[in-house]
């Protein structure tokens, strides 16, 4: 298999959120009964996501993202975060003429990058409390 | 104290590495609600069980035990509420959640987990693997199976800073139950 030699896209500003939809099944319930993404939302070989300064340019919000899945929930982390690991390049991948804020993070993810992304992410579009029970 | 438990596919081709044959078998049907009680069944010889998970039949087999682990119903209920059937589950290009892979799960889970440990939030991975996942306090563990990649562990303990990722081999097995334990 050809090495990927795709490198980080440095026009992708460092305080840029990436938004990545989370279905409910790869939810996990807190001790309070929030709940978080699991990270395996984050251990995808080529994690998708939306790039907020490309939504922000075509004038649509974050929420955008869910408009053809409205029993998602939307998580955001990023970027310098992501880069703070050094091995996981964000790139532009708007291609799709569907997808134009899209954008990729690349690699294979280690368990503690995801579940630092567990971690730190933030909510845009929070999922319901559950009942907290141990 | 740890039950015997050995989960095979309940087709032709078994994948529970640690599977050991009992010498004698009675074999039963067991619907879902009939594990869903909460009184403790007892078992005097080796007994073989039929189990859905996500739409597809695993063996269980009980043995050298007289009662079915307390983590075992949570963690059968986990695997098929949250089963990714179709490819394309999580909204991107997921894999559809692989059964050998959840029965590879289930096996390192009956060699980790105490009988009366803290069952774990079973979550599928894009590429068809699965994670065991605990979140309490200031600790995270997962147990992680994914497709065609040897297992893994990960602890991370935020009031130490601790945090271990390793390929789950044998020698882990009891740092894994410990740290469980300390839940």
């Amino acid at each position: 298999m050809a090495e990927d030699d795709r490198v980080d896209d440095t026009s992708i500003p460092n305080t840029d959120r990436l938004f990545r939809r989370v279905p409910v099944n790869q939810l996990s319930p807190n001790d309070d009964g929030t709940q978080r993404p699991s990270s395996a939302v984050f251990k995808h070989l080529e994690m998708s996501v939306n790039i907020e300064s490309l939504m922000v340019e075509q004038g649509r919000p974050p929420e955008d993202s869910l408009t053809k899945y409205p029993d998602e929930y939307l998580t955001s982390v990023i970027a310098s975060d992501v880069r703070s690991f050094g091995c996981y390049p964000i790139v532009k991948d708007t291609k799709p003429p569907e997808y134009p804020a899209h954008g990729l993070v690349l690699g294979k993810k280690k368990d503690s990058f995801a579940n630092k992304m567990g971690r730190t992410h933030k909510w845009i579009v929070e999922p319901p409390k559950v009942s907290a029970e141990k | 104290m740890n039950s015997a438990l050995a989960i095979e596919n309940w087709g032709a081709t078994a994948y529970a590495p640690q599977v050991r044959k009992p010498k004698s078998r009675t074999v039963e049907t067991v619907s879902m609600d009939a594990f869903a009680r909460r009184e403790r069944v007892a078992y005097s010889v080796p007994r073989v069980m039929q189990i859905s998970v996500g739409s597809q039949e695993i063996k269980l087999t009980i043995e050298g035990s007289t009662t079915t682990p307390l983590w075992f119903q949570p963690v059968i209920d986990s695997m098929s509420e949250r089963w990714g059937a179709l490819a394309g589950w999580d909204s991107y290009d997921a894999r559809p959640t692989d059964l050998d892979h959840a029965i590879k799960l289930l096996n390192y889970l009956s060699q980790i987990l105490p009988d009366k440990a803290v069952a774990p939030i079973i979550t599928p991975l894009a590429d068809g693997g699965l994670q065991a996942e605990w979140h309490h306090g200031d600790k995270d563990i997962e147990v992680v199976v994914p497709f065609g990649e040897p297992a893994r562990y990960y602890y991370f303990d935020a009031e130490t800073d601790l945090e271990e990722e390793e390929e789950l081999e044998d020698r882990h097995i009891e740092t894994v139950r410990n740290h469980i334990n300390s839940l």
